[in-house]
């Protein structure tokens, strides 16, 4: 009997062999599947946050491109994080827009007390918004490997293959990533 | 001080992900007994990781499929002359230089070819040469990550194409059109094409053909055959 991963594979292949013929329920499944993960991947990726939409867009359209000459050697979220990676990179150089550092957002930690938020939801969007300039100010490569291991959950081969490097390569930007994010939110462990 | 035990720094992601083997584990925590330097660095990653487990993971605000589908329809509705001039120069530099490469290999293996008396094969009588290509059956081609493959089967059609490449069909059984492979000698023609029905072995590069009536496994082009029954 076939395993449930047999199948969502099986069932990937056939959704892609329609794509490649220009079936257009197909091309919508896949863009229904693999939105919020190419979203989430260029959010985190693009120097221009007021971009993201439309570089989404411009991802998906280049997948489709490409689609024809997809021949399985990877699962197709492999294929696609890379593309969409690729893409954020090429778009990141040839725009180079200035970036606020993260501690003209956060100052020194020591001026915040939570005990003066206004409540918690503005609290938990504060936190939230803090993390995710702690992410976009890392070095770009070391921001992918975080963002495909403790945002998208893929294993250190996953990435590997995604990134096209060794495991070894992985797991040493992420340790470079993690000491530089715990670095940066020191000042702000108890609100963290 | 720092530790100068570059193994242990390197597994301290590993270690964290429970990504290292038990024996090693064990090994990495008695390491961990003895160094305060990498007891610091862990306990800074752990923190890290903490962090790294709270990043927000953001959703779409915006559905972008009309937008996606009114692009692709305007791509498709643009006739060959005015899809964009970038795309198909790349595409016919591409293809130049995919078809220089194809007839330089072609013309290596006949020079390499001429003046053999003893030949078994039809294009080719280097058997290290060989011994490098890939067996891959006609059903496992698709699976195929490397480029030449040697690829056994019947012969099923055989056809002259109008601009001068001689193709062939490859099945597994001889009464079963399906699964096949589409075999692609180019031109000139100078290995002698296999009779319908023989059972052949064919050396070459593996490829997709991606055209919108074709959508096929091919050999292409074909750079040996060697008869196994006629």
């Amino acid at each position: 009997m076939k395993s449930q991963k047999d199948h969502s594979l099986s069932d990937e292949r056939a959704l892609v062999l329609l794509a490649q013929i220009g079936d257009r329920a197909a091309l919508r499944e896949i863009y229904d599947r693999h939105r919020d993960r190419v979203h989430r991947v260029v959010f985190y990726s693009l120097d221009e946050p007021l971009l993201v939409e439309d570089v989404l867009q411009t991802i998906f359209l280049k997948i489709y491109r490409a689609l024809p000459h997809f021949r399985f050697e990877a699962l197709l979220s492999t294929w696609i994080y890379r593309i969409a990676l690729n893409e954020c990179l090429n778009h990141n150089q040839r725009r180079r827009p200035d970036q606020v550092p993260l501690d003209a957002i956060l100052g020194s930690g020591e001026e915040i007390d939570p005990a003066e938020a206004v409540d918690d939801q503005h609290a938990r969007r504060e936190v939230s918004r803090i993390l995710q300039q702690a992410v976009l100010d890392l070095p770009p490569r070391l921001r992918s490997v975080v963002v495909l291991k403790y945002v998208e959950g893929l294993s250190y081969d996953e990435i590997a293959r995604v990134l096209e490097c060794a495991p070894g390569t992985v797991a040493s930007r992420l340790s470079r990533a993690l000491i530089q994010m715990e670095e940066r939110l020191r000042p702000l462990r108890g609100l963290l | 001080m720092k530790c100068w035990r570059a193994y242990m720094r390197r597994n301290f992601m590993r270690y964290l992900d429970g990504e290292l083997d038990p024996q090693a584990a064990t090994r990495f925590e008695t390491h961990l007994l003895d160094c305060g330097w990498c007891r610091g660095q862990v306990a800074r990653l752990r923190e890290g990781q903490r962090f790294a487990r709270q990043i927000p993971a953001p959703r779409p605000s915006l559905d972008r499929w009309d937008e996606i589908e009114a692009a692709l329809e305007h791509e498709s509705s643009l006739p060959a002359g005015r899809q964009s001039a970038g795309s198909l120069l790349r595409r016919y530099q591409t293809m130049a230089a995919m078809s220089v490469i194809a007839l330089l290999v072609a013309a290596l293996l006949i020079t390499l070819n001429m003046g053999s008396s003893d030949n078994q094969m039809a294009g080719m009588t280097y058997r290290d040469d060989l011994e490098k290509f890939q067996a891959v059956s006609i059903l496992d081609l698709p699976g195929n990550t490397m480029p030449h493959v040697v690829t056994e089967g019947y012969v099923s059609e055989l056809r002259l194409d109008p601009d001068g490449d001689m193709t062939f069909r490859l099945v597994e059984d001889i009464n079963d059109p399906n699964p096949f492979i589409v075999c692609e000698i180019i031109k000139p023609i100078t290995i002698p094409p296999p009779a319908i029905g023989s059972r052949v072995r064919v050396y070459g590069v593996s490829r997709y053909d991606g055209q919108p009536d074709r959508q096929w496994y091919e050999v292409h082009p074909v750079l040996n055959i060697e008869v196994v029954r006629r």
